[in-house]
């Protein structure tokens, strides 16, 4: 017995691979697995909620009341059915809209000859980079109708038509500008599917005598159909998920989607059904993701978006490349340009429907508090409130940037060192299930699980803290990914050629893993950033006043109807983004090791 | 006095035995080839002696400590094992220079400042890769990141090296250079040196003891001439020397006490000359075999292993010329000095060096002895 306790000892001392895998393990339990088995604990007992339905409920006890009110009651119609069916309408709708729009961008980007390539590449992926519901607050601008939300939008005050309420609020708009915020995504998966075929595989289609269309349909379509099937399945998850837009735009008719009805369930203290209908929306996600993986085989399920460039011969557009550039620039102009410039002239403007001279002011920007504006909100610049949210985002992305990319990068370590294991598969897919979650459901299972000291962890609610760990444990998906990608381009016999000359762990980790994966380390730091200030729906139940950030303030001031505000607070967040998107550039651009080539 | 010594390893990937119950004794300051087909364990062999992989079972141990053992709950890091590696891709960390790359070990081991770079200093002056110091491995050739893994090797004079097949990634021409030069560095530091190939030439130039390895298991261990001239079974006969060794497969047939014959439906050789041929009983089934460069091409002596043949073809290398020659469904191989030329399909006569012809069992395929 002894000796075999000191053998593994002294062989665990050694294999660090070992030690972090126990530490995962432990740490994930606490905060993935046990969050989650709490959220199915919640909705097979009754909550305090339950009392005022049910008068002989006891808090606590064992019950099936949630399942039942939620998939056989009276209330499913209006709870589930409903909420479900618009998600998926939703989902639809985007993910055709997103597809169509990709697709075309992909091909004329790809395929053809047109000019400016990378400059019109670069622009037509910014909507991806901005927040999706950005995109509903400037559908708000144009087309609000004086009947529902106030003031009436630019479209009926400057020209005079008449918005209908469809028009205005619910699925058509919640459609349009979640297609034009997930286009650019598929754009990118598409592309890159298609820039990994062979234009010599076309051209031998053609010399064998097929007609254009043909080869376009019997060649290059089935070539890329695994990558439009994954797009499609990760556009129609992602858009059915996402809170930010159904809340800006569906809420105010009471549309509801999934995750509005949860955040509504939520906020009225309903937690019980909120769970189970976010156990639905789990359902279908992972349902989702494991036909995307049978679809394009397991080893490739996280897309790529970049392949090894062949030797493509670019059509030659000819006659129809003014028509081409004409329908580029329009889209550009009207999807990024003028919504930026109106939501940036809106911010001047102290009467929220009238655009003449007299009445533009930069009150909003630089005013002091004037009880008769704006309840007597001073101007963003000399706002308190917004000055300490905006330090808090940029804290919270900072943070959760550089804490992530090194627990990816060693997760990533983890995962490759114990290859082929059990271990590593399950530290691999435990990371992986936040993807899953709905970040408000995530957010209340928190705010639940922490408001007493939890384990070694004390009392978090309402802190800086609570925040900052639900976000980073939230990025663990990609941050994981890209960790185990880095350290997969690292060779094995670069470490191990370090244990033999006797370097310890640690430094072998500064001195050799750290620097080789650095690029990747950085990149991967500058996209983490900007996914955590634009986190919307896992955060906005957990802010307090001291904590507020500017995504939940947007909202905030937008359910006070305070126009200029949030528009302007969206800008600052806007150019928050714009500059870590440059920052990416300049990383991305600055030349990396050549490997040693062998052979 | 064995510097490393290995009992009864055995390491398994999964299903796979890659390395099956190897018992190994090495010599101190003695150079010994691991020898064998790809993914018969050489490699997995090489570093579960360095620590980078763990065996199932078994014991690992060096001249003064025991390295790894279960049984005896022991094991030591490769951290502390003392000895250096070479690996096949070299794995130059590419984000440091020349010298960097060399004293990074060194500054663990707590030497001074001095000591470090002098160290280097020596090393690269050893390999021949002075005034170098500040390159990347990227602005260095194959050959020159060859040699600086080397001087990274020696630089922590270990005493014990491992080479996974170093000279692999490099051009036939260099590749020779570097085999005297590895001669020449393993004379003059006397450092124990394991070194894994599956280049047969290589391993007979270089080593004082070659361990011939197949499936896991160990099948011949001995000097480089032992193993050439006298391979203990067939796959050994077959895996080492160029041309491959000439196999002919058929049965004793004893005419009388002194007159042996070794036929089959093509041929038959009178073989009474050798000694073990004649310790054999009439019909067994045996397999001849003869290195090329102990056939001579002649004419027909009474009482001497010879066979007729038809010349298939010549070619001539240089040094050497080798002929091949077939009979029925058997063909052999002949390896002459010089350029030498014969008209394909002409009739020859192919004669055995008695002293050279050795048998292996049909069935067992181990070489025959008397
Ligand atoms: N990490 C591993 N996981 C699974 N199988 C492995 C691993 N390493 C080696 N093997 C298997 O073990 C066997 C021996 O491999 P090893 O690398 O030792 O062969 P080798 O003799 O060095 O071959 P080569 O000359 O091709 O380098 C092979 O069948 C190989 O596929
Ligand atoms: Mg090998």
């Amino acid at each position: 017995m002894k000796p075999r306790y000191r053998f593994l000892m002294s062989r665990l001392r050694s294999k660090p691979e070992l030690i972090l895998s126990i530490l995962f393990i432990i740490v994930f339990s606490f905060l993935i697995i046990v969050p989650f088995l709490r959220m199915i604990y919640t909705t097979f007992t009754y909550q305090g909620y339950d009392l005022r339905l049910k008068r002989d409920a006891v808090e606590g006890a064992f019950t099936l009341f949630h399942y039942m009110r939620v998939f056989a009651s009276d209330l499913t119609e209006a709870f589930l059915i409903k909420p479900l069916l618009h998600s998926i309408a939703v989902g639809f709708g985007v993910t055709v809209l997103a597809m169509i729009l990709g697709s075309i961008f992909a091909w004329i980007f790809v395929r053809t000859d047109i000019p400016h390539k990378k400059f019109f590449q670069t622009v037509i992926t910014i909507p991806y980079m901005i927040p999706s519901w950005v995109i509903a607050l400037v559908w708000v601008l144009f087309f609000q109708n004086n009947r529902i939300g106030g003031t009436a939008g630019i479209v009926q005050s400057l020209l005079g038509i008449p918005i209908p309420d469809w028009l205005a609020y619910g699925y058509v708009p919640i459609v349009i500008t979640l297609g034009l915020h997930y286009y650019a995504y598929t754009f990118l998966m598409i592309s890159g599917a298609l820039r990994t075929i062979d234009s010599e595989l076309e051209e031998a289609g053609a010399v064998a005598g097929l007609q254009r269309t043909h080869v376009l349909m019997k060649i290059t379509f089935p070539l890329v159909l695994p990558a439009l099937g994954s797009s499609f399945v990760l556009t129609f998850t992602r858009s059915m998920g996402t809170f930010g837009t159904p809340a800006l735009l569906g809420l105010p008719v009471r549309f509801f989607t999934l995750p509005t009805q949860i955040y509504a369930m939520i906020n009225s203290r309903n937690v019980g059904d909120a769970f189970v209908l976010a156990l639905v929306l789990i359902v279908l996600a992972v349902t989702a993701i494991l036909i995307n993986n049978k679809m394009i085989g397991v080893r490739k399920s996280f897309v790529t978006m970049k392949g090894k460039g062949f030797r493509a011969n670019p059509m030659k557009l000819g006659t129809y490349k003014p028509l081409i550039m004409t329908f580029l620039s329009v889209f550009l102009i009207l999807v990024i340009v003028l919504p930026l410039i109106m939501l940036i002239l809106s911010t001047f403007i102290m009467i929220p429907d009238n655009y003449s001279a007299d009445n533009m002011t930069t009150h909003f920007w630089i005013g002091d508090s004037d009880p008769m504006i704006s309840s007597g909100q001073k101007g963003i610049m000399k706002n308190e409130g917004i000055i300490r949210a905006m330090f808090n985002s940029i804290r919270l992305g900072v943070i959760s940037a550089v804490l992530n990319a090194f627990i990816g990068l060693l997760i990533g370590y983890t995962v490759v060192k114990n290859r082929g294991t059990k271990i590593a598969r399950t530290i691999e897919a435990v990371a992986f299930a936040p993807y899953v979650f709905p970040g408000i459901a995530f957010a209340a299972i928190y705010l639940g699980m922490f408001s007493q000291p939890f384990g070694p962890i004390p009392a978090l609610y309402g802190t800086f803290s609570l925040i900052v760990l639900i976000v980073i444990v939230k990025n663990l998906p990609f941050s994981s990914r890209s960790g185990i990608s880095a350290i997969m381009q690292i060779d094995a016999s670069l470490e191990e050629s370090a244990v033999t000359q006797g370097i310890p762990w640690l430094k072998r980790f500064r001195l050799i893993i750290l620097p080789l994966s650095k690029s990747g380390f950085f990149s991967g730091m500058l996209l983490t950033f900007i996914t955590s200030v634009r986190e919307l729906s896992l955060v906005i139940l957990l802010v307090t006043p001291k904590t507020e950030l500017l995504t939940t303030m947007i909202f905030a001031y937008k359910t006070q109807e305070q126009t200029q505000h949030v528009n302007g607070v969206t800008l600052v967040l806007l150019f928050i983004i714009i500059v870590a998107n440059v920052l990416i550039r300049l990383v991305s651009l600055k030349s990396k090791y050549k490997t040693i080539d062998i052979g | 006095m064995n510097a490393i010594t290995l009992q009864n390893v055995t390491k398994n990937f999964g299903e796979v035995t890659a390395v099956d119950r190897l018992d190994l004794e090495i010599r101190e300051g003695e150079f010994l080839t691991l020898l064998g087909p790809s993914g018969c364990g050489k490699t997995t062999t090489l570093r579960m002696i360095a620590g980078l992989e763990d065996p199932n079972d078994g014991e690992i141990s060096t001249k003064d400590r025991i390295l790894y053992s279960k049984a005896k709950g022991v094991y030591i890091p490769p951290e502390q094992r003392e000895m250096g590696f070479m690996f096949q891709s070299y794995a130059l960390w590419p984000h440091m220079n020349v010298s960097k790359n060399i004293s990074l070990g060194l500054e663990t081991k707590k030497l001074s400042r001095e000591e470090v770079n002098s160290r280097v200093h020596n090393v690269l002056d050893q390999v021949q890769m002075k005034g170098y110091e500040t390159r990347y491995p990227s602005e260095l050739s194959g050959g020159q990141q060859q040699r600086v893994a080397l001087a990274r090797m020696i630089a922590s004079e270990t005493g014990i090296f491992l080479m996974d097949e170093p000279l692999s990634n490099l051009d036939a021409l260099l590749r020779v250079d570097m085999r005297s030069e590895l001669k020449h560095l393993h004379q003059t530091l006397g450092a124990t040196t394991v070194y894994v190939t599956h280049d047969q030439m290589e391993a007979l130039t270089l080593s004082d003891r070659i361990v011939v390895m197949n499936k896991g298991r160990i099948m011949q261990f001995d000097t480089p001439a032992e193993i050439y001239h006298r391979p203990k079974n067939l796959f050994v006969a077959k895996f080492v020397g160029s041309p491959p060794i000439n196999l002919i497969s058929g049965y004793i047939k004893k005419r009388d006490a002194s007159k042996v014959f070794l036929e089959n439906k093509d041929i038959s050789i009178d073989v009474s000359s050798s000694a073990t041929a004649l310790s054999l009983a009439d019909g067994t089934e045996v397999i001849l075999a003869i290195r090329p460069e102990n056939i001579r091409i002649g004419s027909p002596v009474q009482g001497k292993p010879s066979v007729p043949g038809t010349v298939y073809a010549v070619l001539p290398s240089g040094s050497e010329t080798i002929i091949t020659a077939r009979r029925g469904e058997s063909e052999m191989r002949v390896k002459v000095s010089g350029f030498v030329e014969y008209v394909i399909d002409d009739e020859i006569h192919l004669e055995f060096d008695s002293n050279s012809i050795l048998f292996f069992d049909s069935t067992t395929e181990e070489l025959i002895t008397h």
